[in-house]
């Protein structure tokens, strides 16, 4: 292969690679001004102390996380675009977000998810925020347990807070957020079945797939313009391009994959199956859909046997908690309505967990429904936002 | 696992080996032997999920040893019927396919396979039901069928109106049941409704899907060296690994059974192998029963298949009857106003799901960047464009390659009309459908590229031909 042919293929991976990093131009290749904050200037509301520079958190709040603040001066956070984290023994099991809180607003908590690094440091381009402007008084980072994929009480484990650096702009801080973004560790959700990359949260950047994707597209466009007389040599060198970039990404998803497992182990390993069922992320709908066949029991009915309606202030909520009440005969309320209640001469019982319930006559035993339709009914249980009633006419007083 | 979990599976995996035995005989090639086990994997969880459907009105783990019985007589059946064919003809070794050695150093790509499902299966079994519609669709009735027995679910009026207190409803009451079945199995083998005992299964079929491609891309012609690393590249792609680690969505099923229909039919097409047909025929009526989306690619492959059988006189005639047969099936379900073309308005139409339509451009833009820019293939369909267009000749002259090509193709326009032109857009737009639909095309797509770069048959050496 010429020698100019392979400098043309390297300097088009250069642009792409800038191209897809999003460098700016006018930015300087090192940061002109560094602010570093070191962990122990941090404050925690509990469970934290001083280990030398860094900050040593050995238990949980009441939220089983934890708030580590520190108040700041930053005139323009937009001269301050680059933030650089240092934690160590973060587990997989939880989340970290940037608090902060701007001077023209104090009253308001605003807050950035940040992707957990896989090495020591993590850096985040805040210039892509749009809240992140004006003057900055106070930082702090949020630890708290997944939201979705590990059960709360069973998340928290002792880390450290080592330190926190502002950078001025700069295509190292630009370089480092994207590493940070493209390798990061990364957990579970309810949207990983469906999509990686949208699964964990915001998406910054550009990917990383398309990027060696365009690259092999444009170093194959080269070989064949300007090596033609060699297509077995060509052949060659894309196909082993490709493999390597397969392995990129595959070494890239493998660590990942393994991170995802690290969590999943770290909440479930050692427990046997029905202890694992009961430590469940929405271990609390458990608890209620058991709250609700106790009084349905109490209240003399087999709760597999009678009809019983469910509602909640979500989809989520509501088809969990019927899935949890299985194998008890339920109908979604989005999907069976009222309507049948006012035929039926047996008994209907409603399970609802909402905020705000429907209004409620004690002393006529009605349910009112909606501005045109109330029922009789009785209150079984009313412990807010759960409320079960029984529907019909013989359950009125 | 519990030594009823591992009978269970045995006895399954066992029937599926039966039924495979009854259809494509005693394997006779290293490679089959490949085949066979993944497909003997799949075939023998859906039968016994068929036979679960026999015992409806036992609950709990009692299930189990009143389903055992049929199982053992059927897979007895079913060897007795494949021993009594292959009688008086021991399975003699099928001559090599031509191969070139295999290098020592490729077989470290088994590993890499193996720490995957390891972690795959550890994953499975640690987290309970987790993603939506595992517990939403499947496990909901599977659950309720364990402590119940196999209750009707039905639709919300006539959940009102039906007295009889056995009549459940869910949001999922009209999806196929055999998935749920296959899932109440295992709660009944493991004696319990125990979901990571259940969700083992999942990480199996993975398994089994990459053995079965292997076997069956080996016996279309391609190496052993590129089975390998084809197997490799099957087990590295993201998507199918989440799949089978959050367990309990049907379409790693759709993707096996697809995936295996549509590769023997590929065998039968290029050998005349009268048992691969019968495979097909078998592992396409099964996508049916899984998913709606089932029903749609049996419909496409089936049509496929016959127009492609059809002499080349009779194809424009052959597709003129089948166009006129969907209208006048259009038309007549119009008439009759039955209940299928209210199902299909109102999946398609979103009626069913929340969330508001989408731009179509937006929508198109999601459902290719979920092809080239997420994280869920890794350069799978950049692979396959480039390929297509560098081995086009290919399409033409090796039949099976190009009516793949088709098949595929086909897969992924209807896929792409339903979400960029119907108002199904916003589950593009919101990543929630549109790639793991993909997946059910995802293996076929790599056996796609390695048929592309299998190395070229040698021409016939006929008499004329050899030098004097």
């Amino acid at each position: 292969m010429p020698r100019a042919l392979l400098v043309v293929i390297v300097a088009v991976w250069f642009v792409l690679i800038a191209f897809f990093v999003e460098l700016s131009p006018f930015q300087s290749p090192w940061p002109q001004q560094r602010y570093r904050i070191e962990g122990a200037e941090f404050a925690a509301f509990s469970g934290a102390q001083a280990d030398g520079s860094a900050l040593a958190v050995e238990t949980a709040d009441d939220n089983d996380g934890a708030l580590l603040v520190r108040s700041v001066d930053i005139a323009d956070a937009a001269q301050w675009p680059v933030l650089r984290y240092r934690f160590a023994e973060l587990a997989p099991t939880l989340e970290l977000a940037l608090v902060y809180r701007r001077a023209d607003s104090p009253g308001d908590v605003r807050t950035i998810a940040l992707t957990r690094p896989r090495g020591g440091v993590g850096s985040i381009d805040l210039s892509r925020e749009a809240e992140w402007h004006g003057a900055i008084s106070e930082i702090g980072f949020a630890v708290y347990p997944l939201a979705q994929s590990v059960p709360a009480a069973r998340a928290f484990r002792p880390f450290r807070l080592e330190s926190a650096e502002f950078w001025s702009p700069s295509w190292s801080g630009r370089l480092a957020a994207v590493a940070t973004e493209w390798s990061g560790r990364r957990a579970w959700s309810l949207m990983s079945i469906s999509a990686l990359g949208p699964d964990s949260g915001a998406v910054r950047t550009r990917s990383p797939v398309l990027l060696l994707a365009v690259g092999l597209v444009l170093t194959l466009v080269l070989l064949l313009q300007f090596a033609p007389g060699r297509p077995r040599q060509i052949v060659r060198i894309v196909g082993v391009a490709v493999l390597i970039a397969w392995g990129l990404l595959d070494l890239r998803w493998s660590l990942n994959l393994a991170d995802r497992h690290a969590a999943t182990r770290l909440a479930y390993a050692g427990l046997d199956w029905q202890e694992r069922q009961r430590q469940l992320p929405d271990a609390d709908l458990l608890d209620t859909a058991q709250r609700v066949r106790t009084a349905l029991r109490e209240a003399g009915v087999d709760p597999d046997q009678v009809r019983l309606l469910v509602d909640a202030d979500s989809d989520f909520v509501r088809a969990r908690l019927i899935y949890h009440l299985a194998p008890a005969r339920t109908g979604p309320l989005n999907l069976v309505g009222w309507d049948g209640t006012t035929f039926l001469s047996e008994p209907v019982f409603v399970a609802m967990l909402v905020q705000e319930p429907l209004h409620y006559d004690a002393e006529q035993g009605l349910l009112q429904i909606d501005n045109e339709r109330s029922l009789p009914a009785r209150v079984l249980l009313d412990a807010p936002p759960l409320h079960l009633y029984r529907l019909g006419h013989e359950a009125a007083p | 696992m519990t030594p009823g979990l591992l009978l269970g599976w045995s006895c399954s995996v066992a029937l599926g080996a039966a039924i495979w035995l009854v259809l494509a005989g005693w394997p006779r090639r290293g490679s089959e032997w490949l085949t066979a086990a993944g497909y003997a994997v799949l075939l023998g969880f859906l039968a016994t999920g068929l036979l679960v459907g026999l015992q409806r009105e036992t609950a709990g783990a009692s299930l189990f040893a009143a389903v055992l019985p049929w199982l053992l007589t059927a897979t007895a059946l079913l060897a007795g019927i494949a021993f009594w064919r292959q009688r008086g003809r021991l399975p003699v070794a099928a001559a090599a396919l031509p191969t070139s050695p295999l290098p020592r150093w490729l077989w470290l790509l088994l590993i890499p396979i193996a720490l995957r499902f390891a972690c795959l299966l550890d994953e499975a079994v640690l987290r309970p039901v987790f993603v939506w519609d595992a517990w939403n669709a499947w496990s909901l009735k599977a659950k309720t069928w364990f402590e119940l027995g196999q209750v009707p679910f039905v639709d919300a009026p006539a959940w009102w109106q039906r007295s009889d207190t056995a009549v459940h409803t869910a949001l999922a009451w009209r999806y196929p049941e055999l998935l749920s079945r296959v899932e109440l199995w295992f709660a009944a083998a493991a004696g319990a409704w125990n979901e990571g005992a259940i969700a083992a299964a999942w990480p199996l079929l993975w398994l089994a899907l990459i053995a079965g491609c292997a076997g069956q891309w080996r016996a279309l012609g391609v190496t052993p060296a590129r089975c390998l690393v084809f197997a490799y590249l099957l087990a590295s792609l993201p998507l199918l690994s989440v799949h089978a680690g959050l367990a309990g969505y049907a379409d790693l099923w759709i993707a096996a059974a697809l995936s295996f229909a549509v590769l023997s039919w590929l065998r039968w097409l290029q050998a005349r192998e009268t048992g691969q047909l019968l495979l097909a025929v078998v592992c396409a009526a099964l996508l049916p029963l899984l998913k709606f989306e089932g029903a749609v690619w049996l419909l496409w492959l089936a049509g496929l298949a016959v127009l492609a059988a059809l002499p080349r006189r009779w194809r424009w005639l052959g597709l003129a009857c089948a166009a006129s047969l969907v209208l006048a099936a259009l038309v007549l379900s119009l008439l009759l106003q039955l209940p299928w073309l209210v199902f299909v308005r109102d999946t398609v139409s979103g009626l069913t799901a929340s969330g508001s339509e989408t731009a179509r451009l937006a929508a198109a833009l999601a459902f290719v960047n979920g092809l080239f820019g997420q994280y869920n293939w890794h350069l799978l369909w950049p692979l396959l464009a480039g390929c297509l267009i560098w081995q086009r000749e290919r399409l033409l002259r090796e039949r099976e390659t190009g009516l793949l090509a088709v098949l595929i193709g086909g897969g992924l326009v209807a896929l792409f009309a339903l979400f960029v032109f119907t108002p199904a857009a916003k589950w593009a737009a919101s990543q929630t459908a549109a790639s793991r639909l993909m997946l059910h095309w995802a293996p076929l797509a790599l056996s796609l590229v390695a048929l592309l770069l299998r190395d070229r048959p040698e021409p016939p050496r006929t008499p004329d031909a050899s030098p004097p």
